[in-house]
């Protein structure tokens, strides 16, 4: 699968968020920030160290709430937790650091973890996961203990772990920081062949290439 | 505006007031004595000025795990009915004593709220080091405020993994697992984080020991008084027959 066989932008909005202030009451980190993701679109989201990307990612899947404006997903505004539960099951977020997002003692169960989240039985879930490890190249590591993984290793069963999920929108923090060439190259790699709607967060603009995104700026807590 | 005349003890001197008043209020054993030690220490409280929203925190809490033993405690101890219900009986023996716990508990938080409350920890660590306590305890102590904030962090972290992942809990064998799991990612993760701190300290000197503190300036006159005074009063107070203050 190559990035030329993605699906071109259609007009339906997945993500979107309207004139958002979040962050401290004090000194809000958004100030009137508005995007929108449409199925299919690949957008990576440039901007300085303490700009909000990350707040703006976490805002877009109810982990942090807008002090003001206004969040969308999938057709609907999201206000109360309860609303974000299934956002999360279609938008689904790689934090910045692999080991804030590992949940289980071994790979198979930590990537089953999201399908069970889904009502899928344990076996089911367990398929699947094995199913989207082997997409990404990890077999052999199910039984592998997640805290003994290597960074790179870890960040690429973070990234099973939300993949194995069947997200329409993939949010990614940070996603090459602190990786080796090589893991870098992988993960690059990987998501070049995804057909979902892609927002990374990411100071490497050399993605806009690589990975055919289209570039969006974070400055002054709005979007440019 | 009188000035908070507590603050102006020595830190050691309100840690040894704290150790000498808690082990004369846990002795009395009427419940006109524990109520005046209560009086006492709601005074004590007074002149130290409190800020009133830590406070009034700090003591609600407290109160919560006390009625719990006040409404409890009469059921449990055999005694003289007071109330009956089906086959349980409330004791009034059991009233008293769940009321002597009550005041009791009361007196002592309150004294150390008065005492203590507008100290940080950092000066209750340099005054526990002039006392002699092992530096291990204190550093530990002093650790332990400081990752306070860093394991909340870690824990709410986890929870929004959780949460990322399309997790709700509900009552089914899933919750207790991934409960279990975030419990256990606390855990190593609070290990580990010690382990780079040590490492970091290493890396910055440390040799496993503690550097011994400066050298320990003597008791103010004022202080030595006000130890000498109320150490004579507990004495007194713990007597029992006509010598004590409770005859």
């Amino acid at each position: 699968m190559t990035s030329q066989e993605v699906a071109p932008a259609s007009d339906a909005r997945l993500l979107e968020m309207r004139d958002v202030h979040a962050g401290y009451a004090e000194a809000p980190v958004l100030r009137g920030a508005s995007l929108t993701l449409h199925a299919g679109e690949r957008l990576a989201l440039f901007g300085s160290n303490g700009a909000g990307k990350s707040t703006l990612l976490r805002v877009l899947v109810g982990l942090v709430r807008p002090i003001q404006g206004s969040v969308w997903a999938f057709g609907r505004e999201r206000t109360k937790e309860a609303d974000f539960v299934s956002v999360r099951q279609k938008a689904g977020l790689v934090f910045q650091d692999a080991d804030d997002q590992l949940v289980a003692p071994t790979v198979l169960e930590d990537v089953a973890f999201g399908p069970r989240n889904h009502g899928l039985s344990e076996d089911e879930a367990k398929a699947q996961a094995q199913r989207t490890l082997s997409e990404l190249g990890l077999e052999g590591f199910e039984s592998r203990l997640t805290h003994r993984l290597s960074g790179g290793e870890k960040r690429l069963v973070a990234l099973a772990g939300v993949l194995a999920m069947k997200p329409e929108a993939l949010l990614l923090d940070e996603p090459f920081t602190g990786l080796d060439v090589k893991a870098e190259a992988r993960v690059k790699e990987i998501l070049a062949g995804l057909r979902l709607a892609l927002l990374v967060v990411t100071h490497d603009v050399n993605v806009l290439d690589e990975l055919t995104l289209e570039g969006r700026t974070l400055e002054d807590g709005v979007i440019l | 505006m009188v000035p908070n005349p507590i603050a102006r003890l020595d830190g050691r001197t309100r840690i040894l007031l704290v150790l000498l008043l808690a082990i004369t209020i846990v002795a009395l054993n009427s419940l006109p004595s524990a109520g005046v030690a209560v009086l006492i220490a709601v005074g004590l409280l007074a002149l130290s000025r409190p800020e009133p929203k830590g406070l009034s925190k700090r003591i609600l809490a407290m109160e919560g795990i006390l009625l719990g033993l006040l409404v409890t405690l009469p059921w449990v101890v055999p005694g003289t009915t007071l109330v009956q219900i089906g086959p349980l009986s409330a004791s009034v023996e059991g009233l008293e004593q769940g009321g002597l716990l009550f005041l009791r508990a009361n007196a002592v938080a309150l004294t150390v709220f008065a005492l203590l409350g507008r100290m940080d920890v950092t000066e209750v660590g340099a005054a526990l080091a002039q006392l002699r306590v092992p530096v291990l305890l204190i550093q530990t102590l002093l650790f332990a405020t400081r990752y306070v904030g860093v394991l909340s962090r870690e824990a709410e972290r986890g929870r929004d993994a959780l949460r990322v992942r399309g997790f709700s809990p509900g009552t089914n064998v899933l919750t207790y697992q991934a409960t279990g799991w975030w419990v256990g990612n606390l855990v190593l993760g609070s290990l580990d984080r010690a382990e780079r701190a040590l490492d970091a300290m290493k890396c910055r000197g440390f040799d496993g020991t503690f550097p011994s503190p400066n050298p320990t300036p003597s008791l103010p006159s004022l202080d030595r008084a006000v130890l000498a005074a109320v150490a004579v009063l507990a004495l007194f107070a713990s007597i029992r027959g006509p010598l004590g203050l409770w005859v």
